[in-house]
C-alpha cells in the first residue's frame, strides 16, 4: 500500500506519512471487518469483543485524520483541493466510528434469545464498504496532488 | 529555550504533548472522583473508557513520529535514542492503561475501592516521564 500510494502522484515530505497511515489503517479496517464476517460464527458474546477491536482502528483512523487537519490548518489553510478530499475522508471515518456505535447499542439492547446475525453482518458491511471507499478517495486525493 | 521543531514535526509533537497532558489531567480528576466517595458507576467506566481513548491517541501519534524518524532522519542518533528510551516510559503506560486497568475494572470487582487509586497516581508519574523526556529530546534539537 504504501509504495502503491508513493507512486499515485506528489506528496510532500510532510504529508506522506499521514496519507500512508491512513490508507493502511483504512486497508486494516475493511480486512478486520470482512475477517470476522467470514471466520466468526457470531454470537452476541462475540460483539463486545469485537466493537472494541474494531473502534480500536477506527480511532486510529480518526487521529490521523486529525494530525493531517491540524497541518492542513498550519501549512495549507487556503488550499481548497486538500481540504475538500480531508472533509470526504472525514466523513467516512465518521460514518464508520457511528456504525461501530450503532453494533455497541444493539447489545445493550438484544438478549441471546433474539439476537439476530444479520443485522451485525450488514454492519461488518458498511464498515468494509465505508473504509474501501476511504481507500479510494485517499487515493484519489494522492493523484489530484492534494496533498502536495 | 526551546530548540525549533522541523515542520515534519511540529504539529505531531504539539499534539503528542497536548494529549499528555489530556491524560494527565484527566487521571488527576479521576483520582478526585474517586477520593470524593461520591461517584455513580457509570462515571467510573466513563473515566476507564477515557483513559484508554487517550493512550489510543498518544499511541497513534508516537508511531506517526517514529515513521517519520525512521524515513526522513535515518542518521539521527540523537532522535533514535531519545525515541526509544520514550518507547519504554510509553510501555509502561500503555501496559497499565490498557491491560492493568481496563482488565482490572472489567475483572476485579474490587479493584475500584482498591488498587485503582494507586494505579491513577502511577499514570500521572509516567505522564510526567515521558513530557520530561521529549523536553529535553526537543532542548537537544532532536527534532530539528
Amino acid at each position: 500500500m504504501m509504495n502503491e500510494i508513493s507512486n499515485l502522484g506528489k506528496v510532500s515530505d510532510l504529508f506522506i506519512v499521514d496519507v500512508e497511515a491512513l490508507a493502511e489503517y483504512f486497508e486494516t479496517l475493511s480486512g478486520e471487518a470482512e475477517r470476522i464476517k467470514n471466520n466468526t460464527n457470531l454470537t452476541i458474546n462475540n460483539l463486545p469483543e469485537i466493537t472494541v477491536y474494531l473502534e480500536k482502528w477506527a480511532e486510529d483512523l480518526f487521529t490521523i485524520e486529525i494530525l493531517l487537519e491540524r497541518k492542513l490548518v498550519r501549512y495549507r489553510y487556503h488550499d481548497r483541493t486538500a481540504w475538500s478530499y480531508i472533509v470526504r475522508i472525514y466523513k467516512q471515518i465518521e460514518y464508520i466510528l457511528n456504525t461501530i456505535k450503532k453494533m455497541k447499542e444493539l447489545y445493550s439492547q438484544t438478549s441471546p434469545y433474539n439476537f439476530d446475525p444479520a443485522t451485525i453482518y450488514r454492519y461488518l458491511d458498511e464498515i468494509y464498504n465505508a473504509a474501501q471507499e476511504g481507500i479510494r478517495i485517499v487515493k484519489r486525493a494522492v493523484r489530484d496532488n492534494a496533498f502536495e | 529555550m526551546t530548540s525549533k521543531i522541523s515542520e515534519l514535526f511540529e504539529v505531531d509533537i504539539e499534539e503528542f504533548q497536548r494529549y499528555l497532558q489530556a491524560l494527565y489531567y484527566g487521571s488527576e480528576e479521576f483520582e478526585e472522583m474517586l477520593g470524593g466517595n461520591n461517584y455513580l458507576e457509570t462515571e467510573i467506566s466513563a473515566e476507564v473508557h477515557h483513559l484508554r481513548d487517550l493512550m489510543t491517541i498518544i499511541k497513534a501519534i508516537y508511531e506517526l513520529i517514529e515513521t517519520k524518524a525512521e524515513r526522513y532522519r535515518q542518521n539521527n542518533r540523537a532522535i533514535y535514542d531519545f525515541l526509544r528510551t520514550l518507547e519504554d516510559s510509553l510501555k509502561k503506560l500503555e501496559f497499565l492503561i490498557f491491560a492493568k486497568i481496563w482488565y482490572d475494572y472489567h475483572h476485579n470487582p474490587n479493584y475500584v475501592d482498591g488498587d485503582l487509586y494507586m494505579d491513577l497516581l502511577a499514570i500521572g508519574g509516567y505522564v510526567k516521564e515521558i513530557e520530561n523526556i521529549l523536553k529535553s529530546a526537543i532542548r537537544s534539537g532532536a527534532f530539528i
